[in-house]
């Protein structure tokens, strides 16, 4: 062992454990108010790891992968949904997610029905405590808590989205480009990523907030986690195009004539779309759960509601003080239902992407 | 040994470039958002009270040399990193006189002491019961246990500690639920303070490893369980080495090697975390200055405290770098 002397943070020797070097890359995503480290997606390469796909091997020729990938996209819609029925028969933590996040789903679609505009204050009696006709009770300013909640979900799961796409937009761009052009351009990429999982963001957060002050609204609010929160899964999507580099297809792809884009976008995309689907998952609850910290502090656009305002309102009226329990014990409860949902969904794809964990699943030996 | 100190300088470089794009990052975030800092200060401070032409523009000249925003951009951005350097972060507004470095200095050890703790009670937990679990994989305990971890990891720790607010501060009153110490006794080494000292930071401690042990939990039953089937741990076995070393020594001691760097990555998570549950509990750190800072719109304060988080974390990382090798021991035999 006469390497590793030098390596970018957290790179561990591929020595000894071949696994160890994705699973680590997972781990390091355990962390807290962000990614969460889970099962890991380890030998994702593996060609049995892909159901999605049929597996007809790989394209010999760039025409053939054109014409593979047409297949794939009218085979994949009937695969999906057996998938989907398999994952729910036969997967606790994929049933138990896809009903939480169906749960939380519902009830953003309900916010279309709502009798009441979520802005307008003093629509109902105020501090009447759960009823028939107030399910979720009315709170100290006038509002129907359960409705409220609706557009809150909505906002705080549409928040979730939109900052989970754009920051994946940046951390595939930089780690598709860094693991498959490697050399100076992923030593450069590589320090500023790490820069970014290195650097405490919430503090920086509420800087921003500090200098924007009025003008911090929903969106900027978004673009502004897109850009520090990509870090990790560019990371991850990096050390997965290293190891796809150095198959077979690519040198076949690189010989009859593709050019780099078209490699890596065709031929190595496809692979690395399912991971990129679970930190997706992932992603969604880091940022929801900056967002409702950061607007439970009163640090964001207080009057959008989300889950976050809610429970800032709640606060501001010392609802628990005063006994309006039914104020901050919903949407507490519901975003709990949320994060959960999003975490059991991200763990079983994780663990459904990784061949080895679903078959010690199944009772074998992997 | 030669390899070792190319090692530590190439951490020590990746060090300087960390804290030289959070410190830049913070001056953009300042300097460069179309809202000026001086201009909101002076319009707060006027907007109640009648003031002479002559002494609002005195006084944006003040505030100009005091927050070093006068001038060209890159002039003042060399006076922020000087500043900075010499951890002059002018005085605090909301504790006039009193300099922002003293403020964080006094701050500085309750982070520090509750983050450490917690973050080594969490690792060392998680990272054992999560290695027991993934060898003994029938264990209805750890399985519980894992159901258990699974659940609290993905609540954000301000979810986590308000909960424990409203349980032991409403329901079940028997815990402190703010501050780091009672009021009415002397501080220093003596039983009783270090006693309520330790009473006051269950709470936040308890907060923070409820979040964070999942993570290390599930990480560790990962590897171990995929460890478990390398054949030299199947050959030990046949060797008849006894189970009680095989774990320790053949298993854990490899998966501990990603986890230490883990615990380097997630550092700033935690961090984050920490800051938020010093809030909820108004635990005197560095978290409960910060907040606090930005409710009395003191931006020499704010903006100190978080220079200070980037540049504590990263030093943090640096010292789990510098020590990886002592985990790590392929390092050393080049």
């Amino acid at each position: 062992m006469t390497r590793a002397t030098s390596r970018p943070l957290g790179e561990t020797p591929v020595a000894a454990l071949p696994h160890q070097a994705a699973e680590a890359d997972l781990l390091r995503r355990n962390g807290a108010a962000g990614g969460s480290g889970d099962a890991a997606p380890a030998d994702a390469l593996r060609p049995d790891s892909h159901r999605l796909k049929p597996s007809t091997g790989h394209a010999t020729t760039a025409r053939a992968g054109r014409s593979l990938l047409a297949e794939r996209a009218g085979a994949s819609a009937g695969a999906f949904s057996k998938i989907v029925r398999d994952l729910f028969r036969y997967n606790r933590e994929f049933a138990l997610g896809s009903i939480l996040a169906a749960i939380v789903v519902g009830m953003a679609i309900l916010s279309a029905f709502s009798p009441y505009s979520p802005i307008n204050i003093y629509v109902v009696a105020p501090d009447m405590p759960p009823s028939w006709e107030h399910p979720f009770g009315t709170n100290s300013r006038g509002q129907d808590v359960l409705w409220q909640l609706t557009y809150a979900i909505r906002n705080t799961l549409v928040f979730g989205f939109a900052v989970a796409i754009l920051s994946r937009i940046i951390s595939l761009v930089v780690g598709l480009l860094a693991g498959y052009k490697g050399g100076l351009t992923d030593r450069v990429l590589m320090s500023i990523n790490d820069t970014f999982i290195v650097i405490p963001l919430f503090p920086l957060l509420i800087l921003f907030y500090f200098v924007m002050r009025d003008y911090m609204t929903w969106a900027l609010l978004a673009l502004v986690m897109a850009c520090l929160g990509w870090a990790y899964d560019a990371r991850l999507i990096r050390s997965l195009m290293m190891s796809l580099k150095t198959r077979e297809f690519t040198r076949t792809s690189v010989f009859s004539g593709m050019t780099t884009r078209e490699i890596v976008l065709r031929e190595h995309l496809p692979y690395v779309l399912p991971i990129v689907f679970s930190t997706t998952l992932n992603n969604i609850n880091w940022s929801i759960g900056l967002e409702v910290t950061l607007s439970v502090l009163g640090f964001t656009d207080i009057n959008t509601p989300t889950v976050g305002t809610m429970i800032f309102w709640a606060n501001q009226h010392s609802a628990m003080v005063s006994g309006v329990w039914w104020w901050f014990v919903f949407p507490t409860f519901f975003i709990t239902l949320t994060f959960i949902g999003l975490f059991l969904l991200a763990v079983s794809m994780n663990e459904y992407i990784d061949p080895r964990s679903r078959l010690s699943r199944m009772g074998g030996t992997a | 040994m030669r390899s070792y100190g190319i090692y530590v300088t190439k951490r020590f470089a990746q060090f300087v470039l960390v804290v030289f794009i959070g410190i830049s990052l913070t001056f953009f975030i300042t300097h460069l958002t179309p809202i000026d800092p001086v201009e909101q200060m002076i319009a707060a401070i006027t907007t109640f009270s009648q003031s002479e032409p002559e002494a609002v523009a005195m006084m944006r000249v003040s505030l100009r040399e005091l927050y070093g925003t006068g001038g060209p951009i890159l002039e003042q951005y060399f006076t922020y990193w000087r500043r900075l350097l010499m951890l002059d972060f002018g005085p605090s507004l909301s504790a006039f006189p009193t300099p922002v470095s003293v403020l964080i200095g006094r701050a500085l050890p309750w982070t520090i002491g509750l983050l450490l703790t917690c973050t080594l009670i969490a690792w060392v937990l998680g990272n054992l019961l999560g290695g027991l679990a993934g060898y003994y994989r029938n264990s209805h305990a750890l399985k519980l246990f894992g159901v258990v971890a699974m659940g609290f990891h993905p609540i954000p720790y301000y979810i986590i500690a308000f909960v424990l607010l409203i349980i032991f501060g409403f329901l079940w009153p028997i815990l402190p639920i703010s501050g780091g110490a009672a009021q009415n006794i002397t501080r220093g080494l003596n039983l009783e303070f270090i006693q309520s000292v330790l009473r006051h930071s269950i709470l936040p401690a308890v907060s923070i490893v409820l979040v964070t042990i999942g993570g290390w939990f599930m990480g560790m039953r990962a590897l171990v369980s995929n460890i478990v089937t390398e054949d030299y741990v199947v050959y030990a076995e046949l060797a008849g080495v006894p189970r009680r070393r095989i774990l320790p020594f053949y298993v854990m001691r490899n998966a501990l090697v990603p986890q230490v760097t883990g615990l380097a990555m997630s550092l700033g998570a935690i961090f984050n975390g920490a800051i938020i549950v010093e809030f909820v509990f108004s635990y005197p750190g560095l978290g409960r200055l910060l907040i606090g800072a930005v409710y009395a719109g003191d931006y020499g304060l704010v903006l100190g405290v978080a220079a200070i988080s980037i540049v504590a974390v990263s030093a943090a990382v640096f010292v789990i770098d510098v020590l990886y090798p002592v985990f790590d021991p392929r390092m050393q035999l080049t």
